[in-house]
Formats: structure tokens, sequence, C-alpha cells
């Protein structure tokens, strides 16, 4: 989905308040940051209070953000660390108890696979939901969100090259996963 | 873009928006907007203060504390200076010949301001020492 470029002056808006400015930016930034949530929680209601989170750090920063800040990268860091502080404070992550025990992950659908409009898309969402939390992040800001490696970088706190062997590795184990589903037919090849 | 001949990140590209319902996103959207405006104004308040501070407060305290330094040494010399001694003690203290030379006072501060205050008064008195002198 095509959404408005980035404007010039949305952060000396931000910066005094301007509330149509605010609209735009929330208008511009809202899907994507919920749909990165989403997919990285796993959990509607998550995303949404992280989403929350997110829009109200922004609206209390806002008069104090740097000049040349970059306004979508700097949502989607503050979105990446609240949903890892999230993370952190779950008093069992089921994802690592799986993992210690070598138990594969249960094969059932994600709550955005119903959503998917086909096949392809819906083992997309599946391979996605499969990878670690570091390959996913990765490949959903890059992927899906479509901000370059360099942003990626600066919203992961990572350095550009080490984004970029980041990427890598989670494309193949991302490729990987969708050929042990036996789905590759349905997206007709992606490698 | 960097996947724009990765057919994996074209599809990934692809894949179907996730959104909040609209009545979620549209409360979301009144909530941090009033936020907004409530930071805004609470700096804009900062901002007036601390435009207030630098160029009112903070001289005008800059300046009321060296004024009252400089008042507090200026009595303190003053004082000093102003103390009267006793005639007995400037007899004392005080032989025609010193007044042709330079006196060194030994003791306190204290003593030899008043010594040398006594000194130059009793020499100023006697015509030894010429007002330009002193």
């Amino acid at each position: 989905m095509e959404r408005a470029p980035p404007q010039p002056d949305w952060l000396a808006g931000l910066k005094r308040g301007d509330g149509a400015i605010f609209d735009a930016v929330y208008a511009r930034y809202r899907p994507g940051l919920f749909a990165y949530l989403a997919r990285m929680s796993g959990r509607r209601e998550v995303a949404e209070d992280l989403l929350q989170e997110t829009w109200l750090r922004l609206a209390r920063h806002a008069p104090s953000l740097a000049p040349g800040t970059d306004v979508g990268a700097w949502l989607f860091t503050v979105a990446t660390n609240a949903l890892r502080s999230q993370q952190r404070w779950r008093v069992v992550d089921l994802e690592k108890v799986r993992q210690a025990l070598f138990v594969p992950k249960a094969e059932q659908a994600t709550p955005f696979e119903a959503l998917a409009s086909t096949q392809a898309h819906r083992v997309l969402e599946r391979g996605l939901a499969a990878l670690s939390s570091s390959d996913r992040e990765v490949m959903l800001l890059v992927g899906v969100e479509g901000l370059t490696p360099t942003e990626a970088a600066e919203v992961l706190g990572l350095r550009p090259e080490t984004l970029r062997q980041r990427l890598s590795r989670a494309r193949a184990r991302l490729a990987s996963q969708l050929e042990s589903t036996e789905s590759i037919s349905a997206l007709g090849g992606i490698r | 873009m960097m996947h724009e001949h990765d057919p994996l990140l074209e599809q990934l590209s692809a894949l179907p928006p996730l959104d909040t319902d609209v009545a979620s996103a549209e409360r979301l959207r009144r909530l941090a907007r009033g936020e907004l405006s409530r930071t805004t104004a609470r700096s804009e308040l900062g901002r007036r203060w601390s435009a207030l501070w630098s160029s009112v407060l903070e001289p005008a305290m800059v300046a009321a504390v060296i004024v009252i330094y400089a008042g507090w040494g200026w009595s303190t010399t003053a004082s000093l200076f102003h103390e009267g001694a006793p005639e007995s003690v400037v007899e004392r203290l005080s032989p025609r010949e010193t007044c042709r030379t330079k006196y060194e006072p030994q003791g306190s501060f204290g003593e030899r301001a008043t010594e040398h205050s006594n000194e130059r008064a009793r020499c100023l008195k006697s015509g030894t020492l010429r007002a330009r002198d002193a």
C-alpha cells in the first residue's frame, strides 16, 4: 500500500504542537507501526497497547526532538523498545521454553493468517511467525515496512553492515522455513 | 530500495496491511493529540520562564550579589580605616623620623591597617608628610 511520503516540515510542526501535522504523521505511520507490533508480538491486544504507548511517547517528547530527527525511524525505535520492554517483563517467555525443550512450534494459524487474502500470504505470515524475534524484526522492518537497511539499523541500534548480515541470515531462514512447509510452489518460487 | 530485485522481500512488501479498527484508531488519535497539546503548552511555559530567568532574573540576582558583597567589603574597610585610636597609642607608635621612611607594620591585617591609618594621620598632623604623599 502506498502511503504519503514524509514531509520535511513534520518535525518542526510536531515540535510546536501543530495538530494538523500530528494527524498527518499519525495517518502515515499508524498502520505500519501497528502491523509491525502485531506481527512481532503475535497478539492484537498487545500491539494496541504498545501502539498507544508509542504515540503517547511521541506526544510527550515532540518538543524536545533533536533537529534532523527522522520521525518515522524515531517511532519505530520507540515501538521496538516498548516491545522489548514488554517481552522482558513477561514472567515466562514461551518461545524460549519451547526452544529449551526442543518442542516444535504448534502448527496453528496466527491471528493474521486469517486476514491473508491468498495462500501465498498465509504461508508468508506463518513463516514470519516461525522466525526468531531478531530475525523477524529485521524482515518486517525492511521487507514489510520498506525501511532502508540504514534506517532499520538505526531503529535496531545496529551498524548498517551488521544489519545487512542479519538481514541476509534472516532471509535465508525464512526461505528455509517456507521450503520446509512445502509451500514453495504456492509462492511460485522465491529463491 | 533494497528489495527491488529480491522476490522474497517483494512478497513481504505485498502482504495485506494490518490495522486497528477505526474507533480505536480515532480514540488513540484524540488521546495522543490532546497529550501533544498539553506537552507543548507546558514546554511553552518552560521556555518563557527560561527566557525570563536568563534575561532578567539571573542578571538581577548576579547584580544583587555583587552589590551586597561590595557593600559589605566597603563597610568593613571603612570601619577599619575610620576607627579612632587612643592618642596615647599614636604617640607611642609614631616617632617623627619614621614619617619619612616606608612604614612596614607587623601583625595581623587589622592591626597593620589601624596602625598605618594612625601613623598617616599623625604624620599629616605634624607636617612631616604632605597630603599628596599620604
